[in-house]
């Protein structure tokens, strides 16, 4: 598929990864629907790019996210590219043992990572495919990973949410390529975001650079490549696309 | 309608004599919602036409699916 024309769903589109997907494939052309839960991030999208078309929603909740996707259908009369991008990484041991009062894992964090990561992409899949095929719509879910999928340390919830989501983009791929949707998967390794400053250690960040081939963080901007990249070839399907500088092989 | 019943016996892996028969979902071994799926693309795509939602869920018998695709190409 050619960018210029396509209608595009960003969850988490106001800022990092989304936010940079939105300009980007705006600036290609497409016509996007820039959907977050911070209001002001999205008026700060719509600042930068009048084009965007944006929406308030909070994706862990169903009930948001039907009422959305049925919104945003209207509005463009279909869709071809769902990019579930929305997520949060929070980080903690399974028993942390320096805890006096509570050792074990958070239960609290442990259902809200999981119905940020991986039920808003059950959510917003099943209504927008469910759209896409009364519509006859073809075209690609792209789900963000994480290389977190294959077991980071500190991280049982965020490695289970990303594993889940690689798993359902298998199961999609299959389901429904027959009726011309594909499912692909972008698992980012460690990458030069806030988010990633913010989760790790520096000491940890500079361990992990140094196990990287490539010797560095990633970019945005090398993300962004990839999601066009998919977006553009439609023989790609129920892969798990690895952007990791090669720390994984 | 014979090429109706070539799209049973491919999706299905039924004979011929059953595809001719009114069978029904719970009397193919293979008729489940993820071969329904293929029964419906691969209909849409041999005939040119697009099925409402109402009539896929009803196309659960060979002869409903029949009397479905005829009203759409007639």
């Amino acid at each position: 598929m050619k960018i210029a024309g396509l209608r595009i769903i960003i969850t988490g589109a106001g800022s990092g990864f989304g936010k940079q997907m939105a300009l980007k494939l705006a600036s290609e052309g497409a016509k996007i629907a820039a959907i977050d839960i911070d209001q002001s991030a999205l008026e700060n999208l719509k600042y930068e790019c009048p084009e965007i078309h944006t929406w308030v929603c909070d994706v862990a909740n169903n009930a948001m996210v039907e009422n959305t996707v049925d919104d945003i259908f209207i509005a463009f009369n279909g869709l071809e590219v769902l990019i579930n991008n929305a997520g949060i990484m929070k980080n903690a041991p399974l028993v942390n043992i320096l805890n006096r009062s509570d050792r074990k894992h958070s239960v609290e964090l442990w259902n809200n990572v999981i119905a940020v990561n991986q039920s808003s992409v059950f959510f917003m899949s099943r209504a927008c495919a469910d759209n896409m095929i009364n519509k006859r719509n073809k075209g690609v879910i792209i789900n963000i990973s994480s290389i977190s999928a294959q077991g980071n340390m500190g991280q049982t919830a965020y490695a289970a949410s990303k594993a889940a989501v690689d798993a359902m983009t298998k199961v999609w791929a299959k389901e429904l390529g027959r009726f011309g949707i594909r499912a692909v998967a972008i698992a980012p390794g460690f990458m030069d975001t806030a988010g990633t400053h913010d989760a790790l250690e520096e000491k940890m960040l500079a361990q992990w650079i140094e196990k990287t081939p490539l010797r560095r963080t990633g970019k945005i901007d090398e993300v962004v490549k990839t999601v066009i990249f998919t977006i553009e070839n439609d023989f790609i399907n129920g892969e798990i696309i690895n952007i990791n500088g090669g720390l994984t092989i | 309608m014979e090429k109706i019943n070539e799209i049973l016996i491919k999706i299905f892996k039924i004979s011929s004599e059953e595809a001719i028969k009114n069978l029904g979902m719970s009397e193919v071994a293979k008729w489940d919602s993820l071969t329904h799926m293929d029964l419906i693309v691969s209909i849409e795509d041999e005939f040119n036409i697009q099925l409402s939602g109402d009539d896929i869920a009803e196309m659960i018998t060979f002869d409903a699916i029949r009397s479905i695709v005829k009203k759409y190409i007639s």
